[in-house]
Protein backbone atom coordinates (compact mmCIF):
# COMPACT_ATOMS: atom_id res chain seq x y z
CA UNK A 1 0.00 0.00 0.00
CA UNK A 2 2.77 2.42 0.90
CA UNK A 3 4.57 2.20 -2.46
CA UNK A 4 1.34 2.97 -4.31
CA UNK A 5 0.67 6.02 -2.15
CA UNK A 6 4.25 7.20 -2.57
CA UNK A 7 4.07 6.77 -6.34
CA UNK A 8 0.79 8.67 -6.45
CA UNK A 9 2.09 11.49 -4.26
CA UNK A 10 5.36 11.85 -6.16
CA UNK A 11 3.70 11.78 -9.57
CA UNK A 12 1.16 14.39 -8.49
CA UNK A 13 4.00 16.63 -7.28
CA UNK A 14 5.91 16.10 -10.52
CA UNK A 15 2.85 16.88 -12.64
CA UNK A 16 2.03 19.94 -10.53
CA UNK A 17 5.53 21.27 -11.12
CA UNK A 18 5.26 20.66 -14.86
CA UNK A 19 1.85 22.31 -14.96
CA UNK A 20 3.12 25.35 -13.11
CA UNK A 21 5.98 25.64 -15.60
CA UNK A 22 3.33 25.90 -18.31
CA UNK A 23 1.03 28.33 -16.55
CA UNK A 24 3.13 30.75 -14.54
CA UNK A 25 4.25 33.90 -16.27
CA UNK A 26 7.45 34.56 -14.35
CA UNK A 27 10.24 32.21 -15.52
CA UNK A 28 11.61 32.22 -11.97
CA UNK A 29 8.36 30.63 -10.80
CA UNK A 30 8.75 28.17 -13.66
CA UNK A 31 12.31 27.31 -12.62
CA UNK A 32 11.28 26.72 -9.01
CA UNK A 33 8.35 24.57 -10.17
CA UNK A 34 10.78 22.59 -12.32
CA UNK A 35 13.00 22.04 -9.27
CA UNK A 36 9.93 20.60 -7.56
CA UNK A 37 9.41 18.23 -10.49
CA UNK A 38 13.06 17.16 -10.47
CA UNK A 39 13.02 16.37 -6.75
CA UNK A 40 9.80 14.37 -7.13
CA UNK A 41 11.42 12.46 -10.00
CA UNK A 42 14.41 11.75 -7.74
CA UNK A 43 11.95 10.20 -5.28
CA UNK A 44 10.55 8.06 -8.09
CA UNK A 45 14.10 6.93 -8.97
CA UNK A 46 14.52 5.85 -5.36
CA UNK A 47 11.35 3.82 -5.70
CA UNK A 48 12.84 2.24 -8.81
CA UNK A 49 15.92 1.21 -6.78
CA UNK A 50 18.22 3.64 -8.57
CA UNK A 51 19.78 5.57 -5.70
CA UNK A 52 22.75 6.73 -7.78
CA UNK A 53 20.57 8.32 -10.42
CA UNK A 54 18.38 9.84 -7.70
CA UNK A 55 21.37 11.47 -6.04
CA UNK A 56 22.71 12.72 -9.38
CA UNK A 57 19.27 14.04 -10.26
CA UNK A 58 19.23 16.18 -7.12
CA UNK A 59 22.86 17.29 -7.35
CA UNK A 60 23.19 17.93 -11.08
CA UNK A 61 19.63 18.71 -12.21
CA UNK A 62 17.93 20.32 -9.23
CA UNK A 63 21.22 21.80 -8.08
CA UNK A 64 23.57 22.82 -10.86
CA UNK A 65 21.39 23.08 -13.96
CA UNK A 66 18.47 24.85 -12.34
CA UNK A 67 20.78 27.32 -10.58
CA UNK A 68 22.22 28.11 -14.00
CA UNK A 69 18.69 28.66 -15.30
CA UNK A 70 17.81 30.94 -12.39
CA UNK A 71 21.01 32.90 -12.91
CA UNK A 72 20.31 33.55 -16.60
CA UNK A 73 16.63 34.22 -15.89
CA UNK A 74 17.56 36.97 -13.47
CA UNK A 75 19.96 38.39 -16.06
CA UNK A 76 17.32 38.71 -18.77
CA UNK A 77 14.32 39.30 -16.55
CA UNK A 78 13.49 42.82 -17.67
CA UNK A 79 12.19 41.68 -21.05
CA UNK A 80 9.45 39.45 -19.65
CA UNK A 81 7.37 42.14 -17.99
CA UNK A 82 5.31 43.08 -21.03
CA UNK A 83 4.02 41.32 -24.10
CA UNK A 84 1.93 38.16 -24.36
CA UNK A 85 2.76 35.04 -22.41
CA UNK A 86 2.29 32.65 -25.29
CA UNK A 87 3.02 32.81 -28.97
CA UNK A 88 0.22 33.58 -31.42
CA UNK A 89 -2.96 31.55 -31.59
CA UNK A 90 -2.28 29.29 -34.62
CA UNK A 91 0.90 28.05 -32.97
CA UNK A 92 -1.08 27.35 -29.82
CA UNK A 93 -3.62 25.23 -31.68
CA UNK A 94 -0.96 23.29 -33.57
CA UNK A 95 0.93 22.71 -30.33
CA UNK A 96 -2.19 21.40 -28.63
CA UNK A 97 -2.82 19.05 -31.55
CA UNK A 98 0.77 17.78 -31.66
CA UNK A 99 0.89 17.29 -27.90
CA UNK A 100 -2.44 15.45 -27.83
CA UNK A 101 -1.45 13.19 -30.74
CA UNK A 102 1.92 12.36 -29.21
CA UNK A 103 0.39 11.62 -25.83
CA UNK A 104 -2.19 9.36 -27.43
CA UNK A 105 0.56 7.49 -29.25
CA UNK A 106 2.79 7.11 -26.17
CA UNK A 107 -0.06 6.11 -23.87
CA UNK A 108 -1.30 3.65 -26.45
CA UNK A 109 2.09 1.98 -26.60
CA UNK A 110 2.45 1.96 -22.83
CA UNK A 111 -1.00 0.52 -22.20
CA UNK A 112 -1.15 -2.04 -24.98
CA UNK A 113 2.38 -3.37 -25.14
CA UNK A 114 2.92 -6.75 -23.59
CA UNK A 115 5.05 -5.99 -20.58
CA UNK A 116 4.22 -9.12 -18.64
CA UNK A 117 7.70 -10.55 -19.12
CA UNK A 118 9.04 -7.46 -17.40
CA UNK A 119 6.79 -7.87 -14.41
CA UNK A 120 9.40 -9.54 -12.26
CA UNK A 121 11.08 -6.55 -10.70
CA UNK A 122 14.19 -6.76 -8.65
CA UNK A 123 17.20 -5.20 -10.29
CA UNK A 124 19.42 -3.81 -7.62
CA UNK A 125 22.07 -1.46 -8.90
CA UNK A 126 24.48 0.07 -6.49
CA UNK A 127 27.28 2.46 -7.25
CA UNK A 128 29.76 -0.38 -7.61
CA UNK A 129 27.82 -2.11 -10.39
CA UNK A 130 27.41 1.16 -12.30
CA UNK A 131 31.05 2.13 -11.85
CA UNK A 132 32.27 -1.27 -12.97
CA UNK A 133 30.26 -1.10 -16.17
CA UNK A 134 31.18 2.51 -16.94
CA UNK A 135 34.89 1.89 -16.52
CA UNK A 136 34.93 -1.35 -18.51
CA UNK A 137 32.30 -1.84 -21.19
CA UNK A 138 31.25 1.79 -21.52
CA UNK A 139 34.67 3.36 -21.17
CA UNK A 140 34.76 4.81 -24.68
CA UNK A 141 31.46 6.74 -24.48
CA UNK A 142 32.47 7.88 -21.01
CA UNK A 143 35.68 9.40 -22.36
CA UNK A 144 33.77 10.91 -25.28
CA UNK A 145 31.44 12.61 -22.82
CA UNK A 146 34.38 14.16 -21.01
CA UNK A 147 35.63 15.56 -24.32
CA UNK A 148 32.12 16.87 -25.02
CA UNK A 149 32.03 18.62 -21.65
CA UNK A 150 35.37 20.25 -22.39
CA UNK A 151 34.13 21.44 -25.80
CA UNK A 152 30.93 22.77 -24.22
CA UNK A 153 32.90 24.59 -21.54
CA UNK A 154 35.20 26.29 -24.03
CA UNK A 155 32.23 27.11 -26.25
CA UNK A 156 30.32 28.69 -23.40
CA UNK A 157 33.26 30.85 -22.40
CA UNK A 158 33.72 32.04 -26.00
CA UNK A 159 30.00 32.72 -26.47
CA UNK A 160 29.57 34.55 -23.19
CA UNK A 161 32.63 36.74 -23.66
CA UNK A 162 32.10 37.71 -27.28
CA UNK A 163 29.95 40.78 -26.66
CA UNK A 164 32.29 42.38 -24.18
CA UNK A 165 35.04 43.48 -26.55
CA UNK A 166 32.93 45.48 -28.91
CA UNK B 1 0.54 -2.71 -7.71
CA UNK B 2 2.63 -0.11 -9.46
CA UNK B 3 3.91 -1.49 -12.73
CA UNK B 4 6.01 -0.36 -15.63
CA UNK B 5 2.91 0.98 -17.37
CA UNK B 6 2.29 3.56 -14.64
CA UNK B 7 5.78 4.95 -15.03
CA UNK B 8 5.49 4.99 -18.81
CA UNK B 9 2.21 6.91 -18.70
CA UNK B 10 3.59 9.39 -16.17
CA UNK B 11 6.65 9.92 -18.36
CA UNK B 12 4.43 10.39 -21.41
CA UNK B 13 2.42 13.09 -19.63
CA UNK B 14 5.58 14.88 -18.49
CA UNK B 15 7.06 14.67 -21.99
CA UNK B 16 3.94 16.11 -23.58
CA UNK B 17 3.78 18.96 -21.05
CA UNK B 18 7.40 19.77 -21.84
CA UNK B 19 6.69 19.66 -25.56
CA UNK B 20 3.76 22.00 -25.04
CA UNK B 21 5.96 24.46 -23.17
CA UNK B 22 8.54 24.31 -25.98
CA UNK B 23 5.96 24.93 -28.69
CA UNK B 24 3.87 27.65 -27.09
CA UNK B 25 5.88 29.76 -24.68
CA UNK B 26 7.39 33.02 -25.83
CA UNK B 27 10.16 33.31 -23.27
CA UNK B 28 13.25 31.45 -24.50
CA UNK B 29 14.30 30.46 -20.98
CA UNK B 30 10.95 28.76 -20.45
CA UNK B 31 11.35 26.99 -23.79
CA UNK B 32 14.68 25.59 -22.57
CA UNK B 33 13.05 24.50 -19.32
CA UNK B 34 10.49 22.62 -21.41
CA UNK B 35 13.36 20.79 -23.12
CA UNK B 36 14.77 19.88 -19.72
CA UNK B 37 11.37 18.51 -18.73
CA UNK B 38 11.30 16.35 -21.87
CA UNK B 39 14.77 15.01 -21.11
CA UNK B 40 13.62 14.17 -17.59
CA UNK B 41 10.64 12.27 -18.92
CA UNK B 42 12.99 10.25 -21.12
CA UNK B 43 15.20 9.56 -18.13
CA UNK B 44 12.26 8.30 -16.12
CA UNK B 45 11.50 5.87 -18.94
CA UNK B 46 15.10 4.64 -19.01
CA UNK B 47 15.28 4.06 -15.27
CA UNK B 48 11.85 2.41 -15.16
CA UNK B 49 12.74 0.03 -17.99
CA UNK B 50 16.05 -0.72 -16.28
CA UNK B 51 14.27 -1.58 -13.04
CA UNK B 52 11.65 -3.81 -14.61
CA UNK B 53 14.05 -5.52 -16.99
CA UNK B 54 15.43 -7.59 -14.15
CA UNK B 55 19.20 -7.41 -14.18
CA UNK B 56 21.89 -5.08 -15.45
CA UNK B 57 22.44 -1.36 -15.13
CA UNK B 58 22.35 -0.34 -18.81
CA UNK B 59 19.30 1.87 -18.38
CA UNK B 60 20.80 3.70 -15.44
CA UNK B 61 24.01 4.32 -17.35
CA UNK B 62 21.99 5.72 -20.24
CA UNK B 63 20.19 7.98 -17.77
CA UNK B 64 23.52 9.11 -16.41
CA UNK B 65 24.76 10.05 -19.87
CA UNK B 66 21.52 11.90 -20.55
CA UNK B 67 22.00 13.95 -17.37
CA UNK B 68 25.54 14.90 -18.47
CA UNK B 69 24.38 15.81 -21.98
CA UNK B 70 21.53 17.87 -20.54
CA UNK B 71 24.01 19.81 -18.44
CA UNK B 72 26.20 20.54 -21.48
CA UNK B 73 23.15 21.47 -23.56
CA UNK B 74 21.79 23.81 -20.91
CA UNK B 75 25.12 25.57 -20.48
CA UNK B 76 25.61 26.17 -24.21
CA UNK B 77 22.00 27.17 -24.80
CA UNK B 78 22.01 29.64 -21.93
CA UNK B 79 25.25 31.19 -23.18
CA UNK B 80 23.63 31.63 -26.60
CA UNK B 81 20.63 33.20 -24.87
CA UNK B 82 22.87 35.71 -23.11
CA UNK B 83 24.45 36.52 -26.46
CA UNK B 84 20.99 37.01 -28.02
CA UNK B 85 19.96 39.19 -25.11
CA UNK B 86 22.97 41.45 -25.67
CA UNK B 87 22.00 41.91 -29.31
CA UNK B 88 18.20 42.22 -29.08
CA UNK B 89 17.66 43.31 -25.45
CA UNK B 90 14.93 40.68 -25.16
CA UNK B 91 14.55 36.91 -25.49
CA UNK B 92 11.05 36.50 -26.93
CA UNK B 93 11.38 33.69 -29.45
CA UNK B 94 8.74 35.19 -31.75
CA UNK B 95 10.76 38.31 -32.39
CA UNK B 96 14.16 36.74 -32.96
CA UNK B 97 14.19 36.23 -36.71
CA UNK B 98 17.19 38.17 -37.93
CA UNK B 99 18.55 35.19 -39.89
CA UNK B 100 15.26 34.97 -41.77
CA UNK B 101 15.92 38.39 -43.26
Amino acid sequence: MVPQLLFLLLSVIALLGAGMLLLRRDPIDGALALVMTMVALAGLYLQLVAPVIAALQVIVYAGAIMVLFLFVTMFVRRSEEHGPLHRNRPVFGVALLVAALLFGLLANVALRADLSSAAAAGSSADLRAIAEQIFSADLFPFELVSVLLLVAMVGVVVLARRGEES
Amino acid sequence: MIGLTHYLVLAAILFVLGLFAVLTRRNAVTVLMGIELMLNAGNLNLVAFNHYAGSGVDGQIFALFVIVLAAAEAAVALAILLSIYRTFKHIAVDDIHLLRG
